[in-house]
C-alpha cells in the first residue's frame, strides 16, 4: 500500500497491477471525516461539506436478522418501524413532524448485518434531530399499541414486497433453501407467522435493550454545519443514554453444503424467473480475502450491456430480457447470486446450461486483460457514485467503521479491488462456481386457470379449498 | 411562460454564452446556444471526479403517431445499439470500459439519454453522445432484438400490479389524447413498428435546435464548451417538428374500473383526475398543496390511512410535471378485505382538504419540507440535470431552478386553498387491480363499475 502525503491530505494512489492495461488512474481522495468516541461508547464521525444548505445524520446500529432467533424473525426489521413512533420526551409522530417541517425525511432500512436509520434537514434543525435522536436511543416508546399497530403495516409490506412480488417470493426461497444452519436463511422482513403471532412487547424490550445501545453504535453526521460545537451537542446529550454489555457474537453456523440443492416455486407470472446462488465467504470468516476477487469476477460477468451475460443471454439469444449479478459483502458465509430473467416463453433448462457454460469457460480460460480493466473501471466509478451526496458518504463512513474495523477501510478494499490479477479471478471461479456449493431456485409460471388458492399466507383467514 | 434565452454576447466562441451566479448554489451555470440551435448548459462542481452528461429532446410518447405507440421509446433506446463507426456490441463496449452508465428513458413529453463516467473521460463520453444522437445505424437485426426485448419486458411488467394500476389509470384517464399512450407501446403497435419509422422518427425530431446537452460535473466550462462545439457544431441545422398538444379534458362523472387479478391478496388503487401543467403559475401552490394532502410522512392521507388506520404503508398523492396538464391522483394498496374501507377513508379526507384546503400550520410545514427536500435533491449531478432538462423542455425562465425558494415563499394560505380545489370527487376516476371475487361487492354505490382482466391491452 503505497500512501503520498499532499497538502495535509492523505492521497491515495492505487497500486498498478501487473498487467494491467491503463496505468494512470484517478487517484481518490480520502475524505477528511473525524472520529470521536464518547465515553458511553458511540462513535461519531463528523464531515463537513457546506456546498448546499443540508445535513445527513445516519446511525448504524450492529444488529440485523442474523440477531434474530426463530419465533421472532423479522423484530429488527419491525424496529425500523416502531424507531419513528414516540419517546420519552417526544409523542408519536413527532419525529417525521419536526423533520418534515425541518425541510428534510427520514428513513430506515434493515439488512441481515445492519440496521441504519438517517435522516437529512435543513441546517436550522440539526439541534432538535440530535435530541430527538439521543432520545429515542435513551428511551424508545414501547407498548402493546405502538408494536400491534406496526405490525400491522409491516404484513402489509410483506404481502406487497415478498408475497405479491415475484422477486421478492424467490430471492427469500433462494436463500432459505441455500442455508441450513445460518440465521441468514430468513430474510429481514421475516416470517409471516412470526410477525403475526410470535413477536411480543417483551421480546421487543429485550431487543432494543441488547442492540440499540451506544457502544452498538455508530451515528455519522455530514454536511453544512460546524465540527465543534456539534459534538459540545452531541457529548452533552448522549451523556445520560446508559451502554450495554457487548452483544454476543453470532456465529457463522453454516456447515459445508455437499451437494447442489435445488428449490421450485410455482406462482403466477407472465415468465419464468431462474435464480442461482453459490455460497461465498463472509468477511469475518477464513477466507474473507477472496472477496475482492468475487467481486471483480462479479463484475466482468454481469455489470454492463458488454458483460458475457448480457451478451449471450440478452442481446445474442434473447433467452433473458434481464439479467445481473450479485456478490454480497456480508460478515457470514453468504450466497453470491446470478438472476436471470427469462423472456416469456423461454425455458429454464436452457438458460441453466448457458451460465454454467460461461462460468465453465472463466475456469478454463481465465479473463483477459481488457476484461479486468473495464472491472475495475466500473468498480471505481461505482465506489466514487456511493460517495455523492451526504447521505451516501454518511452510509459508507459508518458502514465500514462499525463492521469493516474503521471508516478507512473502505479505501483500503477499493485498492484490493485494483490489485486483483487474472490468477485470483481463476481460482475464486474455481473454488466457489462449482455444482457442489449450488442453490438453484425455479419460477415456473402459473397462469391463472391452473392456480390453486391454498397454502396462501392468508390461508388460516380463508375457507378451505374447494 | 415563454423562455427567454439571455443573449449577453460574449463572443467566446463566436456565439452567446451567459453565466449567472444561481441564488440556490448548485454550482457555477453557464448558458450556450450552438449556432446550430442546440442548447448548452455546463454547472461545474468538483467535489467528486464524476461528470453527468443529459440529453434532452422535446419528444415523447404523446408524439407518437396514431397507432404507433412506443415509436419514441423505440427509436431512443434503439440509439445505443450501434452508431458511428461502432455496432451494437462495441458501443457497448466503449462504455463498458470507461465504467460509465448510459441510461435512456421515453416520458411523455420528452426522451432523455444520461451518460455518468470520470470527469477525465469527458472527451470519450461526449464522443459517444455525439454518435448516440447525431449516427445512430438502427440495424435491422438490432431492431428485431430490440422488439422482441420491448414485448417481453411489456409482459413481464404486468407481474408489477403497481405499474400495471398506474398505466392502466392514465390511459383510462386521457382516453383518446395522446398522453394516453403507454410509452413502451402495446403488443399489437410494437409488433408493427419498422425500421424506417423509427429512422424518420429520429430524424424529424433529433434535430440540434430540439436538443438541449446538460453537463454538470468536475469539468471547467469553458474547455467542456469546446469539447461540445468540436462535436456538435457540425450537426446540420433544421426545423424542429412542431408541437401540437391540446389540453386533456377532464372526465364529466365518476368511474370505477376494476382490472381483475384472481390470486391478488392485495389491492392497488389509484384515485384522481386531470392536474395543472409544469409551466401554469400556480404550479409551486399546487406543490405545497400536495405536500400536505399526500407527500411525506406527516400529510393528511398518510396519517389518515397509513397512521391511524394502519390500511396501508404507502400513500401519496402524485402531480407529475409535464406540458399540459398531466395527472392528479393518489396512489395506494391494501389488503383485498380493506378495499372499500381505504377508498372511503382517501375520499373522507379528499373531501375536507377540498373544502378548507391546507391550515397555515400544514403550508408552512410543506413549504420548509420543499425547499429542504431541493436542497438534498440538488447534491445528485442527474438531478441537477433533470431539473434544467425541465426548465428548457417546459419552457420556463432561465433562472427558475435557482429561484425555486422564492417561489415557494411567494404561495400564500389564499392560493394554497386555491389550489386545493384541483382535487376532484365527483368526477374522479378510481381504479382498482385486485381479486375481483372479493372486491367488487364492497364497490357498490362509488359509481359504474367496468370489470377487466389485468392483462388487457392499454
Amino acid at each position: 500500500v503505497k500512501r503520498v502525503g499532499v497538502g495535509g491530505g492523505l492521497l491515495l494512489a492505487a497500486l498498478v497491477a501487473a498487467g494491467q492495461t491503463r496505468p494512470e488512474r484517478a487517484q481518490t481522495r480520502q475524505l477528511p471525516v473525524a472520529r470521536t468516541v464518547l465515553p458511553d461508547g458511540l462513535t461519531v464521525l463528523t464531515l463537513e461539506d457546506h456546498s448546499l444548505p443540508s445535513i445527513a445524520i445516519l446511525i448504524h446500529f450492529k444488529v440485523g436478522s442474523k440477531n434474530e432467533v426463530p419465533g421472532i424473525t423479522g423484530i429488527s426489521h419491525l424496529f425500523e418501524h416502531m424507531m419513528f413512533n414516540g419517546s420519552e420526551k417526544f409523542p408519536p409522530k413527532a419525529f417525521d413532524h419536526i423533520i418534515e417541517a425541518g425541510g428534510g425525511y427520514s428513513d430506515g432500512q434493515t439488512d441481515r448485518d445492519w440496521t441504519v436509520y438517517w435522516e437529512e434537514f435543513s441546517p436550522a434543525t440539526l439541534g432538535k434531530v440530535l435530541e430527538l435522536e439521543a432520545d429515542r436511543m435513551r428511551a424508545l416508546k414501547l407498548d402493546d399499541q405502538n408494536i400491534e399497530q406496526e405490525r400491522g403495516i409491516v404484513i402489509n409490506e410483506r404481502l406487497v414486497s415478498y408475497d405479491n412480488l415475484i422477486q421478492g417470493t424467490m430471492q427469500e426461497r433462494l436463500w432459505s433453501e441455500a442455508f441450513l444452519a445460518s440465521p441468514y436463511r430468513w430474510d429481514a422482513i421475516g416470517w409471516i407467522a412470526d410477525l403475526r403471532k410470535g413477536i411480543h412487547l417483551e421480546d421487543a424490550k429485550r431487543y432494543f435493550r441488547a442492540y440499540y445501545t451506544p457502544n452498538n453504535a455508530v451515528m455519522a453526521i455530514v454536511g453544512d454545519f460546524a465540527t465543534a460545537p456539534t459534538l459540545d451537542m452531541v457529548r452533552a446529550l448522549w451523556a445520560n443514554v446508559p451502554g450495554s454489555e457487548a452483544p454476543r457474537p453470532v456465529l457463522d453456523s453454516e456447515p459445508p453444503q455437499w451437494g447442489e440443492k435445488r428449490v421450485i416455486v410455482e406462482k403466477e407470472a407472465q415468465a419464468p424467473l431462474l435464480m442461482v446462488g453459490y455460497k461465498t465467504p463472509g468477511f469475518t470468516g477464513a477466507r474473507a480475502a477472496d472477496i475482492p476477487a468475487l467481486e471483480v469476477l462479479g463484475t466482468i460477468l454481469g455489470s454492463g450491456r458488454s458483460s458475457p451475460l448480457y451478451r449471450r443471454l440478452v442481446h445474442d439469444t434473447g433467452l433473458c430480457t434481464e439479467v445481473s449479478v450479485d456478490v454480497p459483502s456480508m460478515a457470514m458465509t453468504a450466497l453470491a447470486t446470478f438472476t436471470l430473467q427469462l423472456a416469456p416463453t423461454k425455458e429454464t433448462a436452457k438458460v441453466e446450461a448457458e451460465l454454467y457454460a460461461i462460468l465453465k469457460k472463466f475456469q478454463t480460460d481465465g479473463v483477459s486483460a481488457g476484461e479486468l480493466a473495464r472491472a475495475k473501471n466500473q468498480i471505481e466509478v461505482q465506489f466514487l457514485r456511493r460517495l455523492v451526496g451526504n447521505s451516501g458518504r454518511a452510509r459508507a463512513i459508518a458502514y465500514y467503521e462499525a463492521l469493516r474495523g474503521g471508516w478507512k477501510a473502505m479505501y483500503e478494499e477499493l485498492e484490493a479491488y485494483q490489485r486483483t490479477t487474472p490468477e485470483d479471478v481463476r481460482r475464486v471461479a474455481w473454488r466457489y462456481f462449482v455444482a457442489s456449493n449450488r442453490t438453484v431456485a425455479v419460477l415456473t409460471p402459473e397462469t391463472p386457470a391452473d392456480a390453486v388458492d391454498f397454502g396462501q399466507i392468508d390461508a388460516e383467514s380463508k375457507p378451505a379449498p374447494q | 411562460m415563454k423562455r427567454i434565452r439571455p443573449l449577453l454576447a460574449i463572443g467566446l466562441f463566436g456565439f452567446a454564452v451567459s453565466v449567472s451566479a444561481a441564488r440556490l448554489d448548485f454550482g457555477k451555470t453557464t448558458h450556450a446556444v450552438l449556432p446550430n440551435g442546440l442548447a448548452v448548459v455546463i454547472i461545474e462542481r468538483h467535489e467528486i471526479p464524476l461528470v453527468e452528461l443529459l440529453a434532452v429532446v422535446k419528444g415523447g410518447s404523446s408524439m407518437d403517431p396514431p397507432g404507433k405507440a412506443g415509436l419514441t421509446s423505440l427509436t431512443v433506446e434503439g440509439l445505443r445499439r450501434g452508431a458511428g463507426s461502432r455496432g451494437a456490441m462495441e458501443m457497448e463496449e466503449a462504455i463498458d470500459a470507461l465504467g460509465a452508465e448510459l441510461s435512456t428513458q421515453t416520458g411523455r413529453d420528452d426522451s432523455r439519454v444520461g451518460l455518468n463516467l470520470l470527469s477525465k473521460d469527458l472527451p470519450s463520453g461526449l464522443d459517444l453522445l455525439a454518435d448516440l444522437l447525431q449516427r445512430p445505424r438502427f440495424e435491422v437485426s438490432e431492431v428485431e432484438k430490440q422488439r422482441s426485448q420491448t414485448l417481453a419486458r411489456i409482459e413481464e411488467e404486468k407481474d408489477d400490479p403497481g405499474s400495471v394500476a398506474t398505466l392502466h389509470f392514465t390511459s383510462a384517464l386521457f382516453d383518446l389524447h395522446p398522453y394516453a399512450h403507454p410509452t413502451e407501446g402495446t403488443r399489437s403497435t410494437v409488433s408493427k413498428l419498422s425500421r424506417e419509422e423509427l429512422v424518420s422518427q429520429h430524424a424529424e425530431w433529433f434535430v440540434p435546435e430540439n436538443v438541449e446537452l446538460v453537463i454538470v460535473g468536475d469539468v471547467a466550462a469553458p474547455a467542456a464548451l469546446a469539447a461540445v462545439t468540436s462535436r456538435f457544431g457540425a450537426w446540420a441545422r433544421k426545423s424542429p417538428p412542431r408541437i401540437d398538444l391540446p389540453a386533456p379534458a377532464a372526465p364529466q362523472a365518476r368511474s370505477v374500473q376494476l382490472l381483475d387479478k384472481p390470486d391478488a391478496t392485495q389491492s392497488q388503487v389509484c384515485i384522481g383526475g386531470i392536474g395543472i401543467p409544469r409551466s401554469d403559475p400556480s404550479w409551486e401552490a399546487l406543490v405545497l398543496a400536495n405536500t400536505a394532502l399526500g407527500g411525506g410522512f406527516t400529510s393528511r392521507l398518510e396519517e389518515k390511512l397509513r397512521v391511524d388506520m394502519s390500511l396501508t404503508y404507502g400513500v401519496g398523492s402524485v402531480m407529475p410535471a409535464d406540458r399540459q396538464s398531466g395527472p392528479l391522483f393518489l396512489q395506494t394498496f391494501t389488503p383485498t378485505e380493506t378495499t372499500r374501507k381505504i377508498i372511503d377513508a382517501a375520499f373522507e379526507v379528499l373531501t375536507r382538504f377540498r373544502a378548507e384546503g391546507p391550515t397555515a400550520e400544514e403550508l408552512e410545514r410543506a413549504r420548509g419540507y420543499r425547499s429542504g427536500v431541493l436542497a438534498i435533491r440538488l447534491q445528485y449531478p442527474r438531478a441537477v440535470a433533470d431539473s434544467l432538462a425541465d426548465e428548457w423542455v417546459f419552457g420556463l425562465p432561465l433562472d427558475s431552478l435557482a429561484t425555486t425558494l422564492d417561489r415557494y415563499d411567494a404561495v400564500t394560505l389564499p392560493q394554497a386553498k386555491a389550489a386545493a380545489l384541483r382535487y376532484t370527487t365527483a368526477d374522479a376516476l378510481i381504479v382498482v387491480l385486485g381479486k375481483a371475487q372479493t372486491v367488487k361487492p364492497q364497490l357498490t354505490g362509488l359509481g359504474p363499475i367496468t370489470v377487466e382482466p389485468y392483462t388487457r391491452e392499454p
